[in-house]
């Protein structure tokens, strides 16, 4: 069979791969420079130092802001884990005429509203916000309850219903094309359902768990809209961080260096992750 | 098959379903209610805030923006996209995994992280930033999405089609038009939709690349919010989702299975 040439293929695949060096990898290379500049109010000097990192490490905060996003990460992926299988569970068992239906309801959501939603947990959080107004309203409350106000709980609320779409997917995909009949085969050997779930069911379905926890873990330890919206002061993220270098607070060069330093953690992670699915996958398919 | 699950199966999925909509739901259903603060109960139905909003020329004006970022970043993904797709086509595997990495990338980065990035580059090399900034974020965050749903739309074409066709007689530009093109049309126009509905409601990269001069509609709101707080900003978020579901509903209708599991690994295509 003829296929299309090298040269048409490069040709065609040109266009993407200049956007992509360009537009991707050259902005990372100038972030990665600037991180070693020094910044005065909007003036730049690109000078080679490593003040940005050494005040990163030296000032506890930025530490300890950090440390906090990634765990308030790892435990966003853990409650969607908890939430998700078994509704990845309950659409792959469905039946199918019903399947895709289920899906597109869950999809939806995912594409088509990240700030409408967001805007909707700003709306719900803060002294003024609806709960508390409600409650107020309603009697059932005296004064604006604390949890109920922009706070880490809200970010974590709002994370969580965000994201929740890209854990249930991966997940049911894994299920989808799990052979039952392995679960069939082990009660039909004795097993009772949970020693089959546990046995056969999870094993099987681990690298989209693990895939979710990739989708969810990344961009959550990266966020910046949800805790500029609903976090207060006491919700504070890594993401808001960088951003309030790259604003109000235009230091543009520590804000790369802060930049740097998430992006460095979350590659590193992102290779444990993938590295773990390959291995999980290897040793069951 | 196994055992279905029953009822208490589906009213937790019930449950999930409501925490997933009622963000939503919340949001159209203050934009039409009377009065100024959100708060239950509700005050009695209003069309107060949309009036508010289409008398504001600032609105308008970010509606139209929106526009002139989401149609051309529609339009360059798509052809940039089906390009390289059909540069895939027939690739060796494993040049396709060192592809299939590079273009997952810009997904899993926080978009925190591409912006200022962009920005300084922009600001590095003196490009000033407006609409065609945007654009081209926006192309590159969506590209991929593209290049993924036209390569599993790929893997359904019978190869034997091809090469009938060559038997018969066909030149290659006769099998790319009348053959690959029509088969791949439902992914094109699904894709060019996600495309639309990512970049009309897309907030992180376009806030930092609009340089204040140049604000989209979830610019605006994101303004809005900070500035004065009202529920024409619900108004705001309403369009933004009508307009954003319609199109993820209609790439789900025109590009089926495809279009709904777009990250879909291609060896798992490949074993259906």
């Amino acid at each position: 069979m003829k296929r299309i040439t090298t040269t048409a293929r490069a040709v065609l695949a040109l266009p993407a791969a200049v956007l992509f060096t360009i537009f991707l990898i050259v902005p990372l290379l100038v972030l990665l420079r600037y991180s070693f500049a020094t910044s005065e109010r909007l003036q730049i000097s690109l000078v080679w130092t490593l003040g940005n990192y050494k005040q990163f490490f030296k000032e506890r905060m930025y530490l300890e802001i950090l440390l906090t996003s990634l765990g308030v990460a790892s435990l966003v992926s853990v409650l969607e884990v908890l939430i998700g299988f078994p509704a990845a569970w309950v659409i792959a068992r469905a039946p199918e005429a019903r399947r895709n239906f289920l899906l597109i309801l869950l999809i939806v959501p995912w594409w088509a509203s990240y700030v409408v939603r967001a805007f909707a947990w700003y709306t719900l959080f803060g002294n003024n916000g609806l709960i508390n107004r409600t409650l107020i309203s309603w009697g059932l409350a005296e004064r604006p309850l604390a949890v109920f106000t922009f706070s880490m709980p809200a970010v974590i609320a709002t994370e969580l219903n965000l994201f929740l779409p890209l854990m249930v997917m991966p997940i049911y995909m894994t299920l989808e094309k799990l052979d039952w009949n392995l679960v069939l085969a082990a009660r039909g050997l004795g097993a009772r359902p949970w020693y089959a779930f546990f046995k056969i069911v999870l094993p099987l379905s681990l690298p989209g768990v693990v895939a979710g926890v990739i989708l969810v873990f990344m961009p959550v330890a990266g966020s910046f809209v949800v805790p500029d919206l609903v976090g207060g002061t006491r919700g504070l993220m890594f993401g808001k961080v960088i951003a309030t270098q790259f604003g109000t607070a235009s230091n543009w060069a520590f804000g790369s260096a802060l930049a740097v330093m998430l992006l460095v953690v979350l590659l590193l992670a992102l290779n444990l992750l993938t590295r773990l699915r390959e291995r999980i996958s290897g040793e069951f398919y | 098959m196994g055992r279905r699950v029953g009822w208490p199966g589906f009213a937790y999925l019930a449950l999930i379903y409501a925490f997933l909509y009622f963000p939503a739901v919340l949001v159209v259903v203050f934009s039409f209610n009377r009065s100024r603060v959100w708060a239950f109960p509700l005050k009695g139905f209003a069309l107060r805030w949309y009036e508010e909003l289409a008398a504001r020329p600032d609105a308008l004006n970010a509606a139209k923006n929106s526009l002139i970022v989401a149609l051309p970043t529609t339009v360059l993904s798509v052809l940039i996209g089906v390009a390289v797709a059909f540069a895939l086509h027939h690739w060796g595997s494993r040049l396709k995994g060192v592809m299939d990495g590079a273009l997952l990338l810009p997904l899993l980065i926080p978009h925190l992280i591409w912006a200022v990035a962009l920005l300084l580059f922009l600001t590095a090399f003196a490009i000033p930033t407006g609409a065609a900034t945007v654009i081209l974020g926006h192309v590159l965050l969506t590209t991929p999405y593209v290049v993924l749903l036209v390569n599993a739309r790929f893997h359904s074409l019978d190869p034997s089609l091809e090469d009938a066709a060559r038997g018969l007689g066909a030149g290659s530009r006769v099998i790319v038009v009348r053959i690959i093109l029509p088969h791949l049309a439902p992914a094109l126009l699904a894709g060019g939709l996600i495309t639309f509905a990512i970049s009309f409601s897309e907030l992180v990269v376009a806030y930092f690349l609009t340089g204040g001069g140049f604000d989209t509609l979830p610019v605006f709101i994101y303004s809005l919010i900070q500035l004065e707080p009202s529920p024409v900003i619900n108004a705001v978020a309403s369009v933004i989702f009508g307009v954003a579901v319609l199109a993820i509903l209609a790439a789900m209708v025109i590009g089926g299975r495809d279009a709904l599991l777009v990250g879909k690994r291609e060896r798992d295509a490949r074993a259906e």
